[in-house]
């Protein structure tokens, strides 16, 4: 009966009921509508499975023992797709450094690393499951800065002003960094269009 | 929504993007979690603790290297360094200046003297190599230790 009644409830009212009375129920529903949601964008960021299940872990750790720090006046959505843009790109830095002194270089720019082979995943092949893989390399050759707008826009569909309260960055540059990457994108893509 | 200008112009690309399979999390991932916050183990996975890496080889041989050479160049340091003097095994330094005060005159030792034991009860010492000082009394101190000797003399006798 209260599972069906928090069900309900908005994302804020849940983190709301999880402030004030603690509800664990409220915090695991909070859980289950962000867990997909926060691993395609860090997948998509990244491309390793397994550490973007951690960071996204990580991120509902931090949701659930800072939970005092959300303030309302801000969309729940938003607040969680920061923390986790926040690991995402602590660990991406934290690869990059890794890479420099690394003898294998990746990527044709260093700015990229291999994706791993996730063939073998249920939830990864499809009927275009090459097309996918080549999308994906491809969107890793994209700059850092450019390819998580990229996702937030394009794969997870936040709208431009939520972007911008996620990344801190002012709507205008989120636009000119959102096409950016999507002219990069375009250039190492040429060949699929043809199909 | 009506679709902005760029939306238009990267129509393939955002519709390649929009295709894309959507990713799901693994299966325990929710149990998972849930073991994690309920253990309070929160940074298991993701962070190591500092005092882990500490022990890492690439960090612990590193710091043992140079706790060796440290060790090494004190070890041959100290072999440089002059060796202490032993108290027991040296010979006191003999003074030679002799200060002087107002009545209280300071000697050098006297010429040694040395005999077992005095017809009168008193002892005397082999003064050689030793150096003590003597401190000098006029007449009127003389007459007061030889007026002492004398009564402590007299009280022995009597004790006797």
């Amino acid at each position: 009966m209260i599972d069906i009644k928090l069900n309900g409830l908005t994302d804020e009212e849940l983190i709301l009921e999880f402030q004030q009375n603690n509800t664990v129920k409220a915090y695991e529903i909070l859980v289950q509508r962000y867990k997909n949601p926060l691993i395609n964008y860090i997948y998509r960021f990244l491309g390793d499975y397994e550490t973007c299940a951690d960071i996204v872990q990580e991120t509902m750790i931090k949701v659930y023992r800072n939970k005092d720090s959300y303030k309302s006046i801000a969309k729940f959505s938003t607040w969680i797709y920061t923390i986790a843009g926040n690991l995402a790109r602590t660990e991406y830095q934290r690869r990059k450094r890794r890479n420099i002194f690394s003898i294998n270089s990746y990527g044709d720019d260093g700015e990229t690393f291999d994706i791993s082979d996730e063939s073998a995943r249920p939830d990864v092949i499809t009927d275009s499951g090459i097309k996918d893989k080549i999308i994906q390399k491809a969107l890793l050759k994209v700059s850092d800065s450019y390819r998580e707008m990229v996702i937030l826009r394009d794969i997870q569909e936040l709208s431009y002003e939520e972007i911008a309260e996620v990344t801190g960055i002012a709507v205008g540059t989120v636009k000119s960094r959102i096409n950016r990457g999507r002219n990069q994108l375009q250039k190492l893509l040429k060949h699929i269009y043809k199909d | 929504m009506i679709p902005g200008y760029d939306e238009v112009r990267y129509k393939n690309i955002i519709n390649l993007l929009k295709q894309m399979p959507k990713i799901t999390a693994p299966l325990n991932f929710e149990s998972d979690l849930m073991r994690r916050i309920n253990s309070g183990n929160f940074n298991e996975n993701y962070k190591v603790k500092w005092w882990d890496k500490l022990f890492l080889p690439s960090r612990l041989i590193p710091a043992a290297a140079f706790a060796l050479s440290i060790v090494t160049v004190f070890y041959f340091l100290n072999f440089n360094s002059i060796e202490p003097e032993n108290p027991f095994l040296t010979k006191p330094k003999i003074r030679e200046t002799v200060a002087q005060t107002s009545n209280k005159q300071i000697f050098p030792a006297q010429t040694p003297e040395y005999t077992e034991a005095s017809v009168n009860g008193s002892f005397r010492i082999n003064k050689e190599g030793l150096n003590f000082l003597q401190i000098r009394l006029n007449a009127a101190e003389k007459a007061k230790i030889n007026k002492l000797k004398e009564e402590i003399k007299a009280y022995f006798k009597r004790k006797q």
